[in-house]
């Protein structure tokens, strides 16, 4: 029976060549454009690479400083609103590093550090992370030499640095360097560990330099300048889950904690914001807006795959009309025969699924290359600023982070749905038609 | 013809309706990917008054007192004096200029301030050049007579206005004019218009600037201390790997006391990179997936329209042909009616496309409104007509090649 169908679907491709051609690129394209927003949402929030527990990561990114009772949601925390900007690192010293439902805690401060190479005898301008020895929990990073930091280094000041692969053979041009003296930011520091490299799009961990926070340079751990000024500062905060479902709990603590931070009256609240957030909901996150904007957000990209889904099934459907149009007398043979409406609307839903799944293959890969051509538009956002992204982009992406098992099945899913919308009125339609009508069609 | 073809559309009027939806949708989804278009290519010619062209922007870094080798006989003030002077002396390198932070283009800076002219008040950006800057950037006024550079360097404090700022302070043809700060009402200072914007995309608040100049003694005496940066322009004979070149020739001066200069970003990139991070180049991105793809899919639709119709009318395309008509004939009738229904649908869509005009995309143009419509619907009228001469065009050829025998064998 099966090969029966194939063997239909091999001639129908082959009968009307310009018809094919038409609904196979209609479907690619559809195919494209969705994938191009699904991989942007796969790279930022799939578990890949060194980034394989961001299923129960969650961040708190940002200090929001408000007017006591503030309402959190709609417009009315613009009125309330007096500043926004990342996390001071004081703040997460006193009040969240106590918090007890995460796994682990780490607090992170992109910067740019100078290193100076020996070999070339120049300055050079490199991106870094300055944090404790949490961060190392979050993260699978591979280990080609020593080790991380250990939490008794940070709390000691202690000049210790995991540098990159590329990093090492750059400086010393080998990566077995534990212990070998590098100089950043005119201080002496002491390699404790090379990892691999981490590319740039994963952009959480992605720095040269993992270096103690506590031995950063001073000027980027000044405080903000108003009445609760150790809660402004450079930082941000990565929070591990047990499993997805302890964000609430988290969050509940959290804002225990807060309500000790505010508790002396003042002209000034400090308010989460509903943080901490899962990966999906800080890429939506704005430095301003409240945190029901996020949903909003979110909604809208949600509206743009429907309709991307929706507009190209219903003109595709259309042609499957035409062309059933066309095929009357077979289904009333095939009827006359003994098939059932079930198996007929079967085999219709099985010849469109195959021409889309052709289509599918062909946009995941037009997605795929064009992707690689886009990526500093679609990867570079307020998420990764302050990396060193201006000058050099993006790195290119590893085949396997965008053509995997995930994504495959996203396109198998998106032809279902498309296949679903285009054939199932027509075929509805055609299959219940009566043997003699259609028989008697031409 | 005309009419004839008019009875046919009304004849089959329950097929028609969904060409018909097809078209209209079409039509103003067209029309507003248009929109968005026009204003954002209005932005990106607007005038930003500067050329970013062999312009580099010097990434510099301070040793902090933590450091071991932290030269606390050497004061910063003296270190960027020393650096911007071997800057300048370095091959190549044509004008050397300072800008506080907040002062340089793309740098999305939000901080203002209040200014005052003699009766009036605004609030403008705020930020600080030395005339130097003048020079890198090639800052012009809309004012031909005036020389910005020649006029700034008298060493003396004065003001660059920005259009949009000096319309609210006088009017918008002053060139010349006195502005008082918030903290000396009492001293004027000379203010000259200018055309220069950090970000031609920035809407028409964040256009209101006061760029104020300093000189180059003032601006390191008083910001060697905060986030100062340095711009240059380069020769463009010299602008060929200029930042190796650069990097590597200076290789021994690259530091100064205290102060190193650790990075050149060329100013083109820096603008590509901030576009990106605003997200403006998603938008010219989504713009141009979008008009493509509701013009697929329009095409699909009607292909796929058309195909089903012209199969479902073999039987009187014959017909035609038996009573003599050619191919060609029969082939413009079918054209004829898809632009027939598209003239029916035209009106209304045209009217929605009207007042829906600001619903999706608020458009700050320079054409006036009408201008615009005009050309906007103008451009998505003759594009539908070309994508329906198209889908039509493939199933009426394979309908017409229908021999009149067949076609009347059915009846």
């Amino acid at each position: 029976m099966w090969k029966t169908y194939l063997r239909q679907i091999r001639y129908l491709l082959k009968e009307n060549k310009f018809f094919s051609l038409v609904y196979i690129l209609g479907t690619a394209l559809s195919i494209t454009m969705i994938m191009l927003i699904l991989i942007t949402y796969y790279i930022n929030t799939a578990n890949i690479g060194v980034e394989d527990k961001r299923d129960r990561m969650f961040f708190f990114t940002r200090a929001y400083v408000v007017k006591p009772g503030t309402d959190a949601t709609g417009d009315k925390f613009y009125d309330g609103l007096q500043s926004s900007s990342p996390v001071g690192h004081k703040l997460i010293e006193k009040y969240m590093y106590p918090l007890k439902t995460p796994e682990a805690k780490s607090l992170v401060v992109n910067m740019q550090s100078v290193v100076y190479n020996k070999t070339k005898q120049v300055n050079e301008e490199m991106s870094a992370i300055s944090t404790d020895a949490d961060f190392w929990k979050m993260f699978s990073m591979r280990f080609l030499a020593g080790g991380p930091f250990s939490d008794v280094d940070v709390k000691s000041n202690a000049r210790k640095v995991v540098i990159d692969e590329s990093t090492a053979r750059a400086l010393f041009g080998k990566t077995d360097v534990v212990n070998y003296p590098i100089d950043i930011d005119w201080k002496e520091y002491r390699v404790c560990g090379v990892v691999e490299d981490v590319p740039s799009y994963l952009s959480d961990a992605y720095a040269h330099l993992w270096l103690p926070y506590t031995t950063a340079t001073s000027r980027f751990f000044r405080g903000g300048n108003n009445d609760l000024r150790d809660i402004q500062g450079p930082a941000k905060m990565y929070l591990l889950g047990y499993e997805r479902s302890d964000q609430e709990l988290i969050r509940q603590e959290m804002e225990h904690q807060i309500q000790k931070l505010n508790a002396p009256a003042k002209k000034s609240h400090f308010t989460l914001n509903h943080q901490p957030d899962t990966a999906l909901e800080s890429l939506f996150r704005m430095s301003s807006d409240p945190y029901d904007k996020i949903y909003t957000r979110m909604q809208v990209v949600l509206v743009v795959i429907i309709v991307l889904l929706i507009l190209p099934a219903l003109n595709l459907s259309g042609l499957i009309v035409a062309r059933m149009k066309k095929r009357g007398e077979e289904i009333g043979v095939r009827k006359a025969f003994g098939a059932s409406v079930w198996n007929i609307m079967g085999q219709l839903f099985l010849e469109n699924f195959v021409q889309m799944l052709i289509g599918g293959i062909i946009g995941l890969c037009l997605s795929c290359g064009l992707f690689q051509l886009v990526r500093n538009t679609l990867l570079v956002s307020y998420r990764t600023a302050g990396n060193d992204l201006s000058v050099k982009g993006v790195d290119v992406l590893n085949f396997f982070h965008i053509i995997n098992f995930s994504t495959i099945c996203y396109v198998i899913l998106i032809c279902f749905l498309l296949n679903l919308i285009s054939t199932l009125l027509p075929a509805w339609r055609y299959a219940r038609i009566s043997i003699v009508e259609a028989l008697n069609r031409r | 013809m005309f009419s004839h073809i008019l009875k046919l559309i009304i004849n089959q009027w329950r097929g028609n309706l969904w060409i018909l939806a097809e078209l209209f949708i079409s039509f103003i989804c067209i029309w507003q990917v248009g929109n968005v278009f026009s204003s954002l290519l209005s932005h990106k010619l607007r005038d930003t008054g500067f050329d970013l062209e062999h312009v580099y922007r010097v990434t510099t870094a301070i040793r902090e007192k933590d450091s071991p080798s932290y030269d606390p006989d050497s004061p910063l003030t003296d270190d960027w004096k020393e650096l911007v002077e071997r800057v300048r002396r370095c091959p190549g390198v044509e004008s050397v200029g300072l800008t506080s932070y907040t002062a340089f283009p793309y740098t999305g800076s939000t901080n203002g301030r209040s200014y005052f002219g003699d009766t009036t008040r605004t609030t403008a950006l705020r930020g600080q050049l030395t005339p130097d800057v003048i020079r890198v950037l090639h800052i012009t006024s809309p004012s031909p007579e005036v020389d910005l550079v020649k006029e700034t360097s008298t060493g003396q404090t004065c003001f660059l206005v920005s259009p949009q700022a000096m319309e609210q302070l006088y009017d918008k043809n002053t060139v010349r004019c006195r502005i008082y700060t918030k903290d000396e009402r009492d001293k004027a200072y000379p203010g000259i218009l200018c055309s220069y914007l950090t970000n031609e995309y920035a809407d028409n608040n964040d256009n209101r600037a006061l760029w104020e100049i300093w000189s180059e003694g003032r601006m390191i005496e008083k910001n060697a201390n905060k986030d100062l940066t340095m711009l240059i322009r380069v020769h463009p004979d010299a602008d060929h790997d200029f930042r190796e070149t650069f990097l590597s020739t200076m290789r021994a001066q690259l530091t100064a006391g205290n102060l190193s200069i650790v990075n050149l970003t060329r100013m083109e990139d820096y603008r590509t990179y901030i576009l990106n991070l605003s997200s403006i180049n998603l938008m010219y991105g989504a713009g141009y997936f979008l008009a493509a793809f509701f013009f697929i899919c329009a095409f699909l639709g009607i292909i796929g329209t058309f195909w089903f119709r012209t199969e479902s009318r073999t039987s009187e395309i014959g017909l035609r042909m038996a009573l003599g008509a050619t191919r060609r004939q029969v082939r413009w009738q079918m054209i004829g009616e898809g632009l027939m229904l598209f003239g029916i649908v035209w009106l209304p869509a045209v009217i929605v496309s009207y007042v829906l005009r600001t619903a999706v995309w608020d458009n700050e143009t320079l054409l006036s409104d009408t201008v615009l419509f005009i050309t906007l619907t103008a451009v998505t009228t003759v594009l539908l007509m070309l994508l329906i001469v198209a889908g039509i065009w493939i199933p009426a050829r394979q309908a017409s090649r229908i021999n009149p025998v067949d076609a009347l064998h059915y009846e």
